[in-house]
C-alpha cells in the first residue's frame, strides 16, 4: 500500500485529511523542503506540493526526478493556479522535443 | 568532423571497420526507432495532461471555496475532529511500475469507497459536505495527474539521452568509420598500383636484357 501526502498550508488542504491523505503544514519553502525530505524517507509514493511553495523548491523536486516514485506534483491552493506546473510541463516538452523537432521530419 | 583515430591500412582492418560500420548503422536505426516511439508516447501523455490539469485545477478551486466557507462557519476544533474521524487508514493506493520502452513509469491504482462523511452532522456545515464531495471526486484525477506528470519527466529524460546517442552515432561514429574505410581502401589501392607498376618495370628490365 502506498501513501499520499500534501505539503502546504494546513488550513487550506485540511479537507483532504478526510480522504486519508497526510497533510503536512508548511508555510515556507524551507519547511516544505524538510517535509518533502521526510516524506520521501517514509516512502510516500505521491507528494502533492502547493504551487505557491513549489516555485522555490526547484532543487528538491529536481533531486527526486529519477525513479518511478516519489511523484512530486504541484497543485494550486485556494488562490488558484499560478501556472508553474504548466510551465514545468512545457519545459519538459521543450527538453524532450528539443530543437530537433523540425530536423526530425527529414530523417 | 571528429579526429579519426589512426588505423593500420590492412585488409584485416578494412574488414573490421566494415563490420563496425554495419553494427553502428544497426544501432542507429534501432535507437532512432526507440526515440520515435518514446516521443510518440510522450506527446500522447502531454495531450492527456493538458485537459486533466485544467479539470483538476478548476475542481480544486471550487472545493477550496466551499471548504473555506465551511471553515468560517465552524469552529476549528469541530472541524479538525470531523475530518480526523475519517482519516484512519491511508491505503487505497496501489503502486505498480510499467515499462515504456525500458523506462519504468509508475502506475497508480486508486480505489476509495470509504465513507468520508464520518462525522456528526449536527456540528458541521453543509458546505463541508460539498467541499469533501468535490475533494473526493478530484482526488483520483489528481493521482492520475501525478502518474502522468511523473511519466512525462521520466520519458523526457530518456528521450534526451536517446537523442544524444542517435546524434553521436549519426554525426561522429558513423562518419568516422566511413572515413577509416575510405582511407584504408585508398591506401590498399595505392599499394596495389605501386606493386603493379614495379612488376611492370621489372618485366621490362627482364625483357630488355634478353
Amino acid at each position: 500500500m502506498s501513501k499520499i501526502a500534501i505539503v502546504g498550508r494546513k488550513d487550506v488542504y485540511l479537507g483532504f485529511k478526510a480522504l486519508g491523505l497526510n497533510v503536512i503544514d508548511a508555510r515556507t519553502a524551507s519547511q516544505a523542503e524538510q517535509a518533502i525530505q521526510e516524506l520521501v524517507a517514509q516512502e510516500y509514493a505521491i507528494i502533492f506540493v502547493a504551487e505557491s511553495l513549489a516555485a522555490e523548491l526547484g532543487g528538491v523536486i529536481e533531486r527526486y526526478r529519477k525513479g518511478a516514485t516519489p511523484a512530486i506534483v504541484m497543485i494550486p491552493d485556494n488562490r488558484g493556479s499560478l501556472g508553474i506546473a504548466r510551465e514545468r510541463v512545457r519545459k519538459l516538452v521543450e527538453r524532450a522535443v528539443g530543437i530537433d523537432i523540425l530536423s526530425r521530419k527529414e530523417t | 568532423m571528429a579526429v579519426a583515430q589512426r588505423v593500420n591500412a590492412t585488409r584485416m582492418e578494412l574488414l573490421k571497420q566494415k563490420k563496425r560500420l554495419a553494427m553502428a548503422k544497426r544501432g542507429h536505426k534501432l535507437l532512432k526507432q526507440k526515440r520515435d516511439e518514446l516521443m510518440h508516447r510522450f506527446l500522447e501523455l502531454v495531450e492527456e495532461t493538458r485537459g486533466l490539469r485544467e479539470r483538476v485545477e478548476e475542481k480544486l478551486a471550487r472545493g477550496f471555496r466551499s471548504f473555506l466557507l465551511a471553515r468560517a462557519e465552524m469552529s476549528k476544533e469541530f472541524m479538525e475532529e470531523a475530518l480526523m474521524t475519517g482519516a484512519s487508514s491511508n491505503g487505497a493506493l496501489r503502486l505498480r511500475t510499467e515499462s515504456v520502452m525500458s523506462v519504468w513509469v509508475p502506475r497508480f491504482d486508486y480505489s476509495d469507497r470509504r465513507d468520508i462523511y464520518a462525522y456528526g452532522f449536527a456540528a458541521t456545515s453543509a458546505e463541508l459536505d460539498t467541499a469533501l464531495t468535490i475533494f473526493q471526486e478530484v482526488l483520483p484525477e489528481m493521482i492520475k495527474l501525478a502518474e502522468i506528470e511523473k511519466s512525462l519527466e521520466l520519458l523526457a529524460e530518456e528521450i534526451e539521452t536517446t537523442r544524444r546517442r542517435v546524434n553521436a552515432l549519426e554525426r561522429v561514429l558513423i562518419p568516422q568509420i566511413d572515413e577509416n574505410i575510405k582511407r584504408i581502401s585508398m591506401a590498399l589501392d595505392e599499394m596495389e598500383r605501386s606493386s603493379r607498376a614495379s612488376l611492370m618495370r621489372i618485366k621490362e628490365i627482364i625483357h630488355g636484357e634478353v
